[in-house]
């Protein structure tokens, strides 16, 4: 499957990498939230791991565009930030994860949203299976 | 007709009236019209006079006279051999039948309408305990005219209008001493930086200090005494007239009706940005009724731009501390992963296990930022001086930087002996932040000067690289605090460093600037520090300094 990874931290970036790498996933990077959107016309990813705290373009001003774009509208999103729970202010988030993170729980619960999205592609499905953060994934 | 021809009765009534109209007198002027009034009624004086006695100056002040219905203005003579005198220095008083044959000859020092002297006279002294305050005397022009029960009548009148001047001088003197608080009051008032604004139990405005009026109305003139606060000009205050309203209202309401302190924020947004604190408390009497208030009004726009800025730091650093250990953390899970897994290659340890080093660092790095920001906020940066070879540092530094580039060529040019004592790991750490900065600001690489002057009494030092430069703004505040991590909001390479640097390079007494002739024309860094008196170096003759030339070149550093 095809994750898009959008963290401005070179080393966090490189290391959720090799691990999606590792579990057989393809990976795609960006830096900002503005790199992310040109790797949107690239396809359209099947997951997509979001920082907030960034420059050019931030993960808040990310969403909301991401959303609006053609086909992305369903695709899950995990949020990982230093910033807290409170500042998405109810956006159309699938799961959120607190820096310094569990790895072994965000692998997972990608693991999770994508099985749950294959073969449903509903938003339903994809809540039901929302759980998988080992304490800190969250609905 | 004199005293002795009336009744018992009548006496005693004619005391008792005198001086219940004595004891109404509330200054000296209706003092001597009462007496003037009684003595001309009990004993059909002539010509009166009252006149204080000066112990200070002995002098004799005549506050008023009167000859007949006229009343004349007094004046002053000093203590001499006259009757006056003579009753002030005995304390007795003094019955004089036939002036022409019995005392020393008197002048007239006014005009009078009736020729020739008074004949009879009657001169008692105003007694206070053993104080003599003055004299009463009284005269007429025939002879004979006063007797001794006469005397007696103005002994008593004498004794009463005693009192009545001490106690007129005891308020005197308390007015003066409220007049002097009330100016002190007035003056505290006018220099505090605190508004202050005094209402009546009405809520109109009785009085304003100078900081009320700038805080209120930025000086100007709109701010009517009299008026209720919410009849004020509001339109022409140029804050936020109806925010202010909009307090002040609830607030003078609950001080009116008797809470002892209530307080209110005021944040106004135009023109600029103002927080105005006011605190309210109620002015009550000796019956513990409202009778107005006072109003306080404070500047804390500063406080709270403070504050905010401390608030982002927090929140700037806990990112900034987060990442490192988000990248630790993951990386070290993801080697475990992979170890149990059995799908580690030792290039992937080694690689991971690098990783870990690196953030580790950063991390380490970061939190001696953080320890230096606090200590400087604290006012705690302490240095540990010593003597200290300002040219061998940058030479240290110069080779630690230039380990980390290729592409640019770090060069030390050094004039004279530049000793002094100073905390050489903090100028290290100074040198380093100067240098990385250069490295990073010419990213296409080339050459970066230090030059290190000496004089007698400093030392100075410039970087200089070719890089992007700094626009005319920029080098305006590159030292501040938070100069670019206010825009990035990241801590590391944002110019907190510099901030550091400028703080280090304070304490030391010097001080430190930039020079840069725009974008793209590169920068120099330049530093000023006095040497320490006790360097024996510093008393060293100019003409003994030698010129060194270090070059240091990258492929030098590198070998």
């Amino acid at each position: 499957m095809e994750i898009l990874v959008v963290e401005d931290e070179a080393a966090l970036r490189h290391t959720i990498r090799v691990a999606l790498v590792a579990s057989g996933h393809r990976v795609l990077e960006a830096e900002t939230g503005r790199q992310a959107l040109a790797r949107l016309r690239e396809g359209r990813p099947d997951l997509v791991v979001l920082d907030l705290q960034m420059p050019e373009m931030s993960g808040w001003e990310f969403l909301p565009r991401f959303r609006a774009w053609p086909g992305c509208a369903d695709v899950p999103v995990i949020v990982t930030s230093a910033a807290h729970r409170a500042t998405l202010d109810g956006a159309d988030v699938q799961a959120f994860f607190e820096k310094p993170f569990d790895l072994d729980a965000l692998l997972d619960t990608i693991d999770a949203l994508l099985a749950a999205h294959q073969p449903a592609g509903g938003r339903a499905a994809a809540a039901t299976c929302d759980v998988g953060g080992g304490g800190q994934g969250e609905a | 007709m004199t005293v002795a021809g009336e009744t018992h009765r009548t006496r005693l009534e004619r005391i008792r009236d005198s001086s219940q109209a004595l004891a109404r007198a509330v200054d000296l002027e209706t003092l001597f019209a009462t007496l003037h009034h009684e003595l001309v009624a009990a004993l059909q004086v002539e010509t009166f006079f009252l006149g204080l006695y000066d112990e200070v100056s002995r002098t004799i002040e005549v506050v008023r006279q009167a000859d007949f219905e006229t009343l004349l203005p007094g004046g002053t003579f000093p203590l001499g051999h006259g009757v006056t005198s003579e009753v002030i220095r005995t304390r007795q008083p003094r019955l004089i039948r036939r002036w022409s044959q019995e005392a020393p000859r008197a002048e007239v020092q006014y005009v009078s309408s009736t020729p020739g002297l008074p004949e009879s006279a009657l001169t008692v002294p105003l007694l206070v305990g053993d104080q003599v305050l003055g004299v009463i005397a009284v005269h007429k022009y025939q002879p004979d005219a006063f007797g001794d029960e006469d005397l007696l009548f103005l002994e008593t009148i004498a004794a009463q209008s005693a009192m009545v001047i001490t106690s007129l001088r005891r308020s005197e003197h308390l007015s003066t001493q409220l007049q002097t608080r009330l100016s002190e009051l007035q003056a505290v008032l006018s220099t505090m930086a605190d508004g202050v604004l005094i209402l009546d139990a009405s809520g109109r405005l009785v009085a304003l200090n100078r900081a009320a009026r700038a805080l209120l109305s930025g000086g100007q003139a709109s701010i009517v005494l009299g008026q209720p606060l919410e009849q004020q000009a509001w339109g022409q205050w140029p804050l936020g007239a109806r925010e202010l309203t909009d307090t002040l209202r609830p607030l003078l309401a609950r001080v009116q009706a008797g809470e002892a302190l209530v307080e209110a924020e005021v944040h106004l947004e135009r023109p600029g940005r103002r927080s105005l604190s006011f605190s309210g408390t109620p002015l009550v009497d000796a019956r513990e009724r409202v009778v107005g208030c006072v109003l306080i009004v404070r500047d804390m726009t500063s406080y709270h731009q403070i504050e905010e800025l401390k608030d982002e730091m927090l929140s700037v650093a806990s990112h900034d501390l987060k990442t490192p250990v988000t990248v630790i953390r993951s990386q070290a899970q993801l080697l475990r992963r992979h170890i149990r897994a059995q799908i580690a290659t030792m290039d992937q340890v080694d690689e991971g296990l690098g990783s870990i080093v690196e953030q580790t660092d950063r991390l380490a790095k970061l939190l001696t930022l953080l320890l230096d920001l606090s200590r400087i906020e604290a006012g705690r940066l302490e240095l540990q001086r010593r003597r200290v070879d300002l040219g061998l540092l940058a030479a240290t530094a110069i080779a630690e930087v230039q380990a980390t580039t290729d592409r640019h060529q770090l060069q030390l040019h050094v004039v004279g002996r530049p000793t002094g004592h100073w905390d050489e790991n903090r100028l290290h750490q100074v040198l380093a932040n100067l240098l990385t900065n250069a490295v990073k600001y010419a990213p296409d690489g080339g050459p970066i000067g230090v030059a290190i002057q000496t004089d007698h009494s400093s030392v100075s030092l410039c970087v200089r690289d070719h890089g992007v430069g700094l626009t005319h703004e920029e080098a305006e505040h590159v030292f501040d605090r938070f100069f670019r991590a206010k825009a990035m909001r990241r801590l590391e390479g944002t110019g907190l460093g510099l901030y550091i640097c400028r703080s280090i390079i304070a304490a030391h007494g010097g001080h430190i600037w930039v020079e840069s002739g725009g974008r793209g024309r590169g920068s120099a860094f330049w530093l000023t520090l006095p040497r320490a008196e006790t360097d024996p170096a510093i008393t060293a003759p100019r003409t003994t300094t030698t010129t060194v030339t270090t070059t240091t070149s990258g492929a030098d550093a590198e070998g």
